[in-house]
């Protein structure tokens, strides 16, 4: 690796000679380039450390939940690194992760030219199942696979999602034989083991009979040979598996994620189920009747998983595995935390207090932890759902990452005078609102003694900064994500990124570079990459992640100085931007 | 409103029964028509005080949710309830038997507790017959046999709620003073309900 850039990575200095690129990728179709400067295939730094800390082991890839990373090294035992993308020259793009219908044994590379077709790694029956599998998806169509600018449907369906209300499933009455249905960006689709349609992204699950039960031939096909399918790739079209107990998960994808990260998403609907249900009941029901339709129970709840799904969408959040942190004065955050410690009755096992998707504070037991699944699934609890404005509610939650078993019971409720601040205190048991009415009520009355009611509504909406100060017009954009605190913080959308369209496309860039970061079979510290339209750096030390949006026009030498500037800055006001430690009891 | 709730409310019933339309009617005076649909996830708790003959009575008022996922945990909702308002929607036949369901397990669990039948969105019926799924002698006959209430509203138009509400706090009072003077007359009888004549009841078309 012909480096001549050093990058001294853990005093977060980056240093730069001469910008001498050294292991480029080049996608062929815009001509873009990735520069990845330091060697790769460093062990992932451990990220078990503190406030969120996560209560299992955590894989290597940190970009995912421990549980997915420790299946996929179990997957990937036998094949090699599942994921693995050869670099230097191929005309791979970036962000493909390989695997053509990839299984345990049997592991495909991406090899030129073999992207055309659909590639089947088994023998001949899988290949008429899974041709059969991409023709259902274009019945009454045209055989061959519509590739009608995609984009295009995913930007309507964006605009379309902001329009309509939150609470209709817009959606549900598609027609699957419709164009607009086939064309969807990314369809998904969640099925009990035994064939039963559970759920599907659009249109009704029971005009999809048939296509369910392909995806569960498919599946039980491959488990015949105690193998398991993980991906089908065909043109642009990614097939993606997620297997739990009972239940499978499967995405139809053109967008460009990742196998893993499609996965973490596809992980998303499946906590989201467990959220609503838990585990054991899941199992119990499953295990008591196989054929067992769990819409019946699911019944108001598909809402929920449309939505964690639209997040996952549009939100780098929720696959890079933060949280965003409210910004607001360190001092007021101090405050805040600590009334809420001080008054907190002794049921309550966490709390936390959000405005919505963004986190003010938390407080957690010490011998306890709650993972950032699970904090999404409690945002996406509150704003999936109206309800919780106009009355105090008392809510049977699972939070599958602290134990998938059992409820929580949350105690919701808005902080009063219509502030955008909502608190949720939660209980292992479900006889005790009133204690926790109380708590409420107390932590409430000292917040308003001490004025700070309103000072909490100004800030949520003063938070959104800009980095105008920093007088350093190239930089459009950063994301900034503390690996130890796992805390996410960046400013407003520029201008430049209203469209969402923009958007969208910054959105792939942040994916692509944090699969490039983190995966560990070839993951890199430092990224630089010039598009058409802006340059990217990605820089991974062992306490952040940096994504920082340049000018399209800057050199490499300014971007690194610039992003030196901009991470001294963060440095200096990380108590304002996001949380970074968590008070214990 | 953390605070002493002397009478525990329990409104039951089949999910898209309007049951938190009609809490949130009672409540907050208002009814969004545009709003969408939004079931409830648990329970959502509300508290009014009212005032009967000059006594002051805290209602608790507990929303729960209609949807069959929670059933298993809505015996915490309605655990002690001293009244419950078991709903069903008159547009929706589905909704008046699993109402009859609500019923029987109040009669089961929560033998002290005051039931009161209650039909919904009255405003689909009233002017179009046609609408109505569940007719009004046989939901009357019904609440007989249960020795039950039974009231018609709407949320939309807040026909009957106030009247609803003020009936069960009325009752309540009553009840318990009945029970006191039972107590000192010593007489262990089933406390009589004494009804004064509903005020609304002739505006009912029912």
């Amino acid at each position: 690796m012909a480096t001549k850039e050093k990058v001294k990575t853990d005093d977060e200095e980056l240093s730069v000679q001469a910008p001498d690129l050294s292991y480029d990728l080049l996608e062929e179709e815009d001509s873009e380039e990735f520069e990845s400067v330091e060697a790769p295939a460093l062990a992932d730094e451990d990220e078990d450390r503190s406030f969120l800390p996560v209560t299992k082991k955590k894989g290597r890839e940190s970009s995912s939940s421990p549980r997915i990373a420790q299946r996929r090294k179990k997957l990937d035992k036998g094949g090699g690194g599942g994921a693995g993308l050869e670099g230097g020259g191929s005309d791979v793009s970036l962000h493909e992760d390989i695997a053509h219908l990839t299984t345990d044994e049997d592991h495909f590379r991406n090899e030129d030219g073999l992207r055309s077709d659909m590639l089947i790694s088994l023998g001949g029956p899988n290949q008429s199942i899974g041709a059969s599998l991409l023709s259902t998806m274009t019945v009454g169509e045209k055989p061959k696979l519509p590739d009608a600018d995609p984009e295009t449907a995913e930007l309507a369906r964006r605009a379309r999602m902001n329009s309509t209300s939150k609470d209709e499933r817009e959606f549900e009455d598609e027609d699957v034989h419709s164009s607009s249905w086939i064309n969807h960006h990314k369809h998904i689709f969640i099925v009990s083991t035994s064939g039963k349609p559970i759920y599907s992204r659009y249109g009704k699950e029971e005009q999809l009979v048939s296509l369910f039960g392909i995806m569960q031939a498919l599946v039980s096909f491959v488990a015949d040979d105690k193998d398991v399918l993980r991906c089908i790739s065909a043109q642009n079209l990614k097939i993606v598996f997620l297997q739990k107990p009972l239940v499978v998960f499967v995405a139809v994808s053109r967008s460009k994620l990742s196998e893993n990260q499609l996965k973490l998403q596809l992980s998303y609907a499946y906590y989201q189920i467990i959220s609503v249900l838990t585990y054991t009941q899941i199992k119990q029901i499953f295990e008591r009747s196989p054929g067992f339709d769990l819409r019946y129970l699911l019944q108001g709840s598909e809402k929920f998983i449309d939505n964690i799904l639209n997040i996952t969408d549009s939100d780098p959040c929720y696959l890079l595995n933060g949280i965003r942190c409210l910004s607001m004065s360190p001092s007021l955050r101090q405050t805040i935390t600590s009334t809420i410690l001080q008054y907190r009755a002794k049921e309550v096992l966490f709390a936390l207090l959000i405005a919505e998707d963004r986190l003010i504070t938390f407080i957690k037991p010490k011998d306890h932890n709650l993972h950032p699944i699970d904090i999404h699934l409690i945002f996406n609890l509150v704003m999936a759902s109206t309800s919780f404005k106009s009355a105090e509610s008392w809510t049977p939650i699972c939070l599958p990452k602290f134990n998938d078993s059992g409820f929580l019971h949350a105690y919701v409720s808005y902080l009063p005078e219509n502030s955008p601040a909502c608190l949720l205190l939660f209980s292992t048991d479900k006889e005790k609102f009133f204690e926790l009415q109380q708590c409420k009520e107390r932590i409430v009355d000292k917040l308003s003694k001490l004025g700070l009611l309103e000072q909490i509504s100004n800030s949520v909406d003063t938070s959104d900064y800009n980095i105008d100060h920093l007088q350093a017009p190239e930089i459009r954009h950063f994301l900034y994500r503390s690996r130890k605190s796992y805390s996410i913080t960046s400013p407003t959308m520029p201008h430049l990124y209203s469209s969402e369209e923009d958007r969208l496309r910054l959105f792939d860039y942040f994916m692509t570079m944090n699969q490039r970061l983190h995966s560990h079979a070839w993951a890199t510290k430092i990224l630089y990459h010039i598009g058409s339209k802006e340059a990217l750096l990605g820089w991974r030390t062992s306490n952040f992640d940096l994504y920082v949006v340049f000018d399209p026009l800057i050199s490499k030498a300014q971007a690194i100085l610039l992003g030196n500037k901009l991470i001294r800055w963060i440095n200096k006001e990380e108590d304002r931007l996001i949380i970074t430690s968590t008070p214990t009891f | 409103m953390a605070g002493k709730v002397d009478l525990k409310v329990v409104l039951l019933g089949k999910e898209y029964g309007g049951k938190t339309s009609l809490v949130e009617r009672y409540i907050h005076g208002k009814f969004n028509a545009q709003a969408p649909y939004q079931s409830t996830i648990g329970a959502a708790f509300g508290a009014k005080k009212v005032t009967v003959n000059g006594e002051s009575v805290t209602l608790g008022i507990w929303d729960t949710a209609g949807s069959e996922r929670y059933e298993s945990m809505s015996r915490i909702y309605y655990r002690g309830a001293k009244s419950a308002i078991v709903c069903f929607d008159l547009t929706d036949p589905s909704s008046f038997e699993r109402a009859k369901f609500w019923v029987n397990e109040l009669k089961q669990t929560e033998e002290d507790c005051v039931i009161y039948l209650c039909g919904t969105k009255y405003d689909l019926v009233e002017d179009n017959k046609k609408a109505r799924k569940v007719d009004a002698s046989s939901a009357k006959e019904y609440a007989d046999e249960i020795s039950a209430k039974y009231v018609e509203t709407s949320a939309k138009t807040g026909y009957n709620i106030d009247y609803l509400f003020m009936m069960i706090a009325e009752d309540f009072v009553n009840v318990t003073r009945n029970k006191v003077q039972a107590n000192k007359d010593e007489d262990s009888s089933v406390a009589l309900r004494l009804e004064q004549p509903p005020m609304n009841r002739e505006k009912c078309k029912c």
